[in-house]
């Protein structure tokens, strides 16, 4: 459904994506994981033809989304990360809206803005406002609009960033429900659990390249490994831990090991006294966390929920 | 392009409107309170220009016809820039909707509002404050049609050089008072300097003012509006060029919320 072909973009000298090919098939979760300023947005907004790559190509559907963007975007449903919205018009005149631009006649609009309503639990604030919204209304809203056209290809740019815990527990429910009817998602995320909630192909998109993608499974499979993260606060002291392979990032000592449970005791008795100044001890396991450490050299940064955000 | 999606936004643009009506206020009510204030003074200055029997209402309605019809330019810029604000900008653009269906649906609307606070102006004038239509109300309505095209026009094309809501506030509502002044719309032009009256063909607001001076006070023919019809529409198809040249659907522009 979604084919993009050595994708290259750069904002004046900086380059935004280098050479980023991926595929995403009907029924398919692409999870596109990275950090901030990775350039998943603009990759999303290259495959929503709404800016045109430096070089490169993107196929939506087998059209071409340079060459003829407004077939692209009927067959597309895109909801970017700030929540965007008509503030002074209601949740239903803001869905009718977007319903009547993607052609829905008034009949299959307003069963399709009823039908989302309650997936997405909207139901009692359809003649509300947007601006009388709380974050997490305002994220559903925000989000149902992407679906109003059943898409073939669902762009969701970190459609959950700020949303609370029961908002993005509807949403992860209506993008599986979506890839299961037979869309094409590309969500675009910087929360791990997700990605593994959505039993989504993962890729990883570090400084504008895609350095991995593939199925969870297989990612863990190929490059996840555990380790015990030991966090100061300051630098960390000078320890010799024996065999043990360590190395020191910032202030925390992280120390590679097949068998993390039986390294604590071990690490924490070669430290002696010095275990006094330990902030924390953490053990990773095989899994997307340890993935993206083993491919970077550095853990992914989730963003903490922030329920009050929109 | 598509007419059902160019008028699904003008409706859309029709409901924002309805729920936040300052626009209205500012096009359709204050030209009303402005002509009576005004109609004493211009009565004076059309008795000096050899019209003993017009009313004040016979210059100051086309006046604020004019100086207020062109407050059109920036409140179209602002659809824009809400959108942008709104951050609902990238979403329109990644909808069906053509870059062509998105400017005429936006468009559309100003136009009738701005045929609608002429009408609503000229009523007013004819009701209350003895505005006389000595020449035939066609030519003005043709008149006031190309004119508002122009105002429109001036928007989308300011629309697409700016980059900012606070640059289209200031230019957008300055430009229009300086361009109405250079026109003949605050004061008669015979009582302005030399200079002025050298420069005021070059502003639209110019045309119009003569047009309907010619119509409504001198009472000439339907045929003395071909001219300034002719040239309003060559300064709105310059600012539509303009526009299609320099808009980049794709820039970023900072809107208010």
């Amino acid at each position: 459904m979604l084919t993009a072909v050595d994708v290259t973009k750069h904002y004046g000298s900086r380059p935004a994506l280098t050479g980023v090919s991926f595929e995403v098939a009907a029924g398919e979760v692409f999870a596109l994981l990275g950090p901030n300023g990775a350039g998943k947005s603009t990759l999303v907004s290259i495959v929503a033809a709404l800016r045109p790559p430096d070089s490169g190509r993107v196929f939506v559907d087998g059209i071409d989304a340079v060459a003829d963007p407004s077939r692209v975007r009927r067959r597309i449903g895109l909801a970017s990360q700030e929540t965007a919205l008509y503030e002074v018009l209601t949740v239903r005149e803001n869905l009718a809206f977007f319903g009547e631009l993607v052609g829905l006649g008034r009949r299959s609009r307003a069963a399709r803005i009823d039908e989302l309503a309650a997936a997405l639990r909207l139901e009692p604030l359809l003649d509300r406002a947007a601006l009388q919204l709380s974050g997490g209304e305002r994220r559903r809203l925000h989000i149902a609009i992407a679906f109003l056209n059943r898409p073939l290809l669902l762009l969701l740019d970190e459609a959950t960033v700020g949303a609370d815990i029961e908002t993005r527990a509807a949403l992860l429910e209506v993008v599986r429900r979506a890839a299961g009817d037979g869309a094409a998602v590309l969500y675009s995320t910087h929360y791990l659990p997700e990605v593994e909630t959505l039993d989504a192909t993962v890729g990883i998109l570090v400084d504008g390249r895609m350095i991995a993608a593939a199925r969870v499974d297989d990612l863990v499979a190929a490059h996840g490994c555990c380790a015990v993260e030991l966090s100061f606060d300051g630098v960390p002291p000078a320890v010799d831990l024996g065999d043990l392979r360590a190395s020191v990032d910032g202030s925390v000592i992280r120390v590679d090991t097949p068998d993390p449970v039986r390294a604590v005791p071990l690490i924490i008795s070669r430290l002696g006294v010095l275990a006094g100044s330990l902030c924390g001890v953490e053990v990773l396991r095989p899994s997307l966390d340890s993935v993206f450490l083993t491919l970077t050299g550095r853990r992914f940064v989730s963003e903490s929920v922030d329920v009050s955000a929109a | 392009m598509s007419a059902r999606r160019s008028l699904a936004i003008a409706r859309n643009e029709l409901r924002v409107l309805r729920r936040d009506p300052m626009p209205l206020v500012v096009l359709l009510v204050m030209p009303l309170v402005m002509a009576p204030l005004f109609g004493a003074t211009f009565r004076a200055a059309l008795v000096l220009s050899g019209h003993p029997h017009a009313s004040g209402a016979d210059f100051a309605i086309p006046a604020q016809m004019v100086e207020f019809g062109f407050f059109l330019a920036p409140f179209t810029g602002f659809l824009f820039f809400r959108d942008h604000g709104w951050k609902t900008w990238s979403r329109l653009r990644a909808s069906p909707a053509t870059s062509a269906d998105i400017i005429v649906g936006k468009a559309l609307p100003m136009v009738a509002l701005g045929m609608l606070q002429i009408a609503i102006l000229f009523a007013f004038g004819a009701m209350t404050l003895h505005l006389h239509l000595h020449g035939e109300a066609l030519p003005v309505v043709a008149v006031s049609f190309v004119y508002v095209c122009c105002a429109v026009a001036v928007g989308v094309a300011l629309t697409a050089m700016l980059r900012t809501t606070q640059q289209l506030n200031a230019l957008g509502f300055l430009g229009a008072t300086l361009l109405g002044a250079i026109g003949g719309a605050l004061v008669p032009l015979s009582t302005l300097p030399g200079w002025t009256r050298r420069i005021a063909p070059a502003a639209p607001q110019y045309w119009a003012m003569r047009a309907t001076r010619d119509v409504i006070l001198d009472s000439k023919p339907a045929s003395s509006v071909v001219v300034p019809i002719i040239v309003l529409a060559v300064f709105t198809a310059v600012f539509v060029l303009i526009a299609l040249r320099r808009m980049r659907f794709d820039e970023p522009k900072v809107g208010w919320a």
